[in-house]
Order: structure tokens, then C-alpha cells, then sequence
């Protein structure tokens, strides 16, 4: 019973004291609210001074910067051909292997990304990408304007110089950019990842200015309302990403306006393949892709005989493959940094017309990397070309013609 | 005829695409990636991997924006790069 007292008494004072401890608190928080803390002007400023650095500093919903890659090269090579004239010698600094491109990118929010890339490069000055993004959903992108087409992957992933495993691009690749506007996404596939990439463009025409079947974009100069569709399907079977296999098609008529073409139509697809694997104590990678050009028939004036016309099997191929490998893991640090590269290309144009060849492209390369975005390059590449054109659209046989060129680069992403 | 056909066959196939695209979900191993793996296995599928402190964390995510027209990979992906780039270059 006393013990009971006595834990009551001690409840009763311990309730007490907390009473004036919380009482003197109010008390206290009640004076500092009608009492703020004055700060000495000094300490003012300083706060105020920080406060405006921090604001500067604070993310906007805008970001733009500037990207991009320069690549500048040196080639030295011989050409020769079997109609028994002299080997034309060459060296140039910046020959096939300059570009400098810078890249705007322009973000609005989370949403909208403009991509804006003119170019120098031996073509002169140019634009490779002038387009807006919206991001729509997780997995839809639409995107307008002027913009890499999406057929194949070398020319819209791995063409630029910093990427590219030797100094040239694979012959016969078909058109590059055109204008136009397209949705694309990526996707999981369970452990797998998919991605589609498809557009309407203005597309191609036979190209007016040589009449002989070849293509070209149609461009701004659209003169009718054939347009191009074109897209690319991708598949990553494996959960870690390491392999990329693709197909696509583009598919439109090449008339533009012009009535001597208004039946013709140009079907191209392709199959791309893309393997990238560290195996211990090396990086691998393997690169392919195969393009198919199928233009419907025509008939084309005779360049000797205005008079005449001729006609020829309007259809090409053209096809490449890449190895590389790279001693990812070795201790020693130049050769960690250092890559071999070997490809092989194959461009068929049409027989019996007046630019038909079958042409080989072999390409030994070494590169160096600096860091991961610089590399320092040497390629030796081997063109030969034989000639399948109908000689009798000549006046002068068209020889077989063989070049081998030494190439020197230096690539950067900026 | 031939143009009712062609455009059955359209709407069919956006139909299809639709629903697959709808239906796409990753399984659990590759939804559980880090950041980091992901950065490691996408990138270097088109050229080397990017150090961190190549950009700054405002840029990282400008560039996650171009990465994702360019490579196409999933937002998802985007996302945990994007982060893991930022975090390891303001270390």
C-alpha cells in the first residue's frame, strides 16, 4: 500500500514538471514568433547572396546544349584501272573523312527535345538533323522535321566518326535523311527489349538530274503526292541488351511529277545485326547489315542516241560485315586502349545500265582509343570495282577500276 | 475493292501493334537492373560507355532524351541510367 502511495506522489510531481516544461516552451515559441531573431546585416546580405547564387544554379524546365563529333583524316591512295592508262596517285588531308557537326540539343521539360545538326563535311556545308521530339508516352515518340530515316542501323547509330570502327562508310548504303515525321519506341518483351522506328517522308525519285535510274531524296522540291513509308523493326533477344537483329522497308513511288515515271516504285528492304559481347579478356563485336533495292522498270534515253531509249533490271544490293575486337581487360594500358577492325562490303548496281558494277570494299583497321569518346585511326581499304555496264551506252569502254588508300583520323564526340 | 482491303489491313495492324505495345511488361530480372548494369549493357551497343563525369546531371538528362530517339531504349531504362549518370558525376 505505501509503495502504491509513493508511486502516485512521484506521478503526481513528475506530471508537474512536465506541465512547466512544456508551459515554458509555448512560452518560448510564443515570444520568438512576436520576437523573430534579428540578423546583423551582414548576415542578411549573406543569406540573400547565397539564396540568389542557389537560384542561378536551379534547374529550369529548358536546357539547351551542344553536343556533336568532328572527325579529320588524311588518305593517301592509288587508283588503277585495266584500260592501260597510268595509276592516278592522290593524298589530301580531310579527303572521305572530314565532318565537323555540332549538335543542339534543345530540351523543353520532360517532353519536347529539338535536335538541330548542321555540318561541314566534304559535301560542303549541310544540315544531317533538324528535328522536334515529343515524348508522348513511355513507349511513343512522334517526331517531325528533317531527320536520319529509319532503315537499317548503321546510318542512324553507328555512322559517325567517333563510333565507327574504320575511316570510311560501307559502300552502298541507301539514302540517309529525308523530310518527314515518324513515331518510335522501345519496349521490355519479358526478358527480351523490342523498338519500332516508322515514317512518312517525302522519299525518292529518280533522279533528274542523269535520268539513268538512279535514286535520289525528293527532298523540299516534292512535286506530287507519292510519299514514302518507311520503318525498321528491332528485336534484343537477350536480357543483357548484347545482340540487336533488325529488318526493315521502305516503300514509295519515284515518280515526283515526272509522267515517264508514274508507275515506278521503289522497294527496298534490309536485315541489320548487331553483337556486342565482353568475353573475357576481350570486347567482340560484330556488325552486318544487307540492303536490297528493287526500282520498278523504266525506260531511259539512250545517252549516245537521244533517239533511243534503253532498259535494264532495275535492282541492287549491297551488304556489309564488321569484327572487331578490343583487349578490354588487359593491365597494360595502351594496349587496353587499342582496337583491330576488319570489314568486308559487297555493292551490286544494276547490270546492263550505264552505272552497273560489282564492287568489293575490304577495310583493315587500327584503332586507338584515347578516351571513350577520342579515337586515333588507321585504315587500309582495297575498292574494286568491275564494270557490268552495256557498253554500247558508250562511246569509250568502262574499265574495271581497283584503289587502295591509306587512311589516317582522329574522331571525337564535342 | 482493293483500297477497303488495304485499309482493313491497316487498321488491323495498328490494332495489333497497339495491343502489343500495350502488352509489354519486362520480366522481374531485367525490371530489377540497376542503373549502372543498364548503363554498362546499353551503351557500349553502339559505342564505348560514357564515363560520369563527362556531363553535368542536367545534361545527363538532355542527352537520356537523345540516347532514347536515337538507341530507342525504354523509358524505364532511360530513367535509371539518367540517375545513376547524375548521382556518380556529382560524386
Amino acid at each position: 500500500m505505501k509503495t502504491i502511495i509513493t508511486l502516485s506522489q512521484k506521478h503526481q510531481k513528475l506530471t508537474v514538471f512536465i506541465a512547466l516544461i512544456l508551459c515554458y516552451l509555448f512560452t518560448l515559441q510564443a515570444y520568438a514568433q512576436k520576437n523573430p531573431v534579428v540578423l546583423d546585416s551582414v548576415t542578411e546580405a549573406r543569406i540573400t547572396a547565397l539564396e540568389k547564387q542557389a537560384a542561378l544554379h536551379r534547374p529550369g524546365l529548358s536546357h539547351l546544349m551542344v553536343v556533336g563529333l568532328t572527325t579529320f583524316g588524311f588518305a593517301s591512295g592509288k587508283s588503277t584501272s585495266n584500260d592501260g592508262s597510268s595509276p592516278i596517285k592522290y593524298s589530301a588531308f580531310g579527303t572521305d573523312s572530314y565532318e565537323f557537326s555540332p549538335m543542339f540539343l534543345w530540351r523543353q521539360g520532360k517532353k519536347v527535345l529539338l535536335e538541330f545538326e548542321p555540318s561541314f563535311n566534304n559535301d560542303g556545308v549541310g544540315v544531317n538533323w533538324a528535328a522536334i521530339s515529343y515524348f508522348a508516352k513511355p513507349n511513343l515518340i512522334f517526331r517531325g522535321g528533317y531527320f536520319v530515316v529509319p532503315f537499317g542501323m548503321y546510318t542512324k547509330k553507328l555512322a559517325a566518326g567517333w563510333i565507327n570502327k574504320v575511316a570510311t562508310d560501307p559502300i552502298g548504303l541507301p539514302t540517309a535523311q529525308d523530310y518527314g515525321f515518324g513515331i518510335s519506341g522501345g519496349l521490355p518483351l519479358g526478358s527480351m527489349k523490342w523498338n519500332y522506328d516508322l515514317a512518312v517522308t517525302n522519299g525518292l525519285t529518280i533522279d533528274p538530274t542523269v535520268n539513268n535510274g538512279t535514286l535520289t531524296n525528293v527532298n523540299l522540291g516534292a512535286a506530287s503526292r507519292n510519299k514514302t513509308f518507311v520503318g525498321r523493326l528491332g528485336l534484343l533477344p537477350f536480357s543483357n541488351s548484347s545482340l540487336e537483329i533488325g529488318i526493315s522497308g521502305m516503300t514509295g513511288g519515284v515518280s515526283n511529277g515526272n509522267t515517264l515515271y508514274q508507275d515506278v516504285r521503289a522497294d527496298l528492304y534490309a536485315f541489320d545485326f548487331n553483337l556486342v559481347r565482353n568475353v573475357s579478356p576481350v570486347q567482340i563485336n560484330i556488325k552486318s547489315q544487307y540492303n536490297v533495292i528493287n526500282v520498278g522498270t523504266a525506260t531511259y534515253v539512250n545517252p549516245i542516241d537521244p533517239t533511243k531509249s534503253y532498259t535494264f533490271n532495275n535492282s541492287s544490293t549491297s551488304g556489309y560485315g564488321q569484327f572487331s575486337l578490343r583487349p578490354i581487360e588487359s593491365q597494360i594500358e595502351f594496349i587496353k586502349n587499342l582496337e583491330v577492325a576488319f570489314r568486308y562490303g559487297q555493292y551490286n548496281t544494276p547490270k546492263n545500265s550505264t552505272w552497273g558494277s560489282n564492287t568489293t570494299q575490304t577495310d583493315f583497321g587500327l584503332n586507338y582509343w584515347i578516351n571513350w569518346r577520342t579515337v586515333l585511326r588507321v585504315t587500309y581499304e582495297i575498292l574494286d570495282s568491275k564494270s557490268t555496264v552495256d557498253q554500247t551506252l558508250f562511246t569509250s569502254p568502262v574499265p574495271d577500276v581497283k584503289t587502295q588508300a591509306f587512311h589516317i583520323q582522329f574522331a571525337i564526340q564535342l | 475493292m482493293k483500297n477497303k482491303l488495304g485499309l482493313i489491313a491497316t487498321l488491323a495492324f495498328a490494332l495489333v501493334l497497339a495491343l502489343t505495345i500495350a502488352g509489354c511488361v519486362a520480366s522481374q530480372k531485367v525490371a530489377s537492373k540497376s542503373g549502372a548494369q543498364l548503363w554498362g549493357e546499353n551503351c557500349q551497343h553502339c559505342h564505348n560507355t560514357p564515363t560520369p563525369n563527362s556531363f553535368s546531371g542536367d545534361q545527363w538528362e538532355t542527352i537520356g532524351m537523345h540516347m532514347q530517339t536515337r538507341a530507342l531504349i525504354t523509358e524505364q531504362e532511360r530513367n535509371k541510367i539518367v540517375e545513376f549518370l547524375q548521382q556518380s558525376a556529382a560524386k
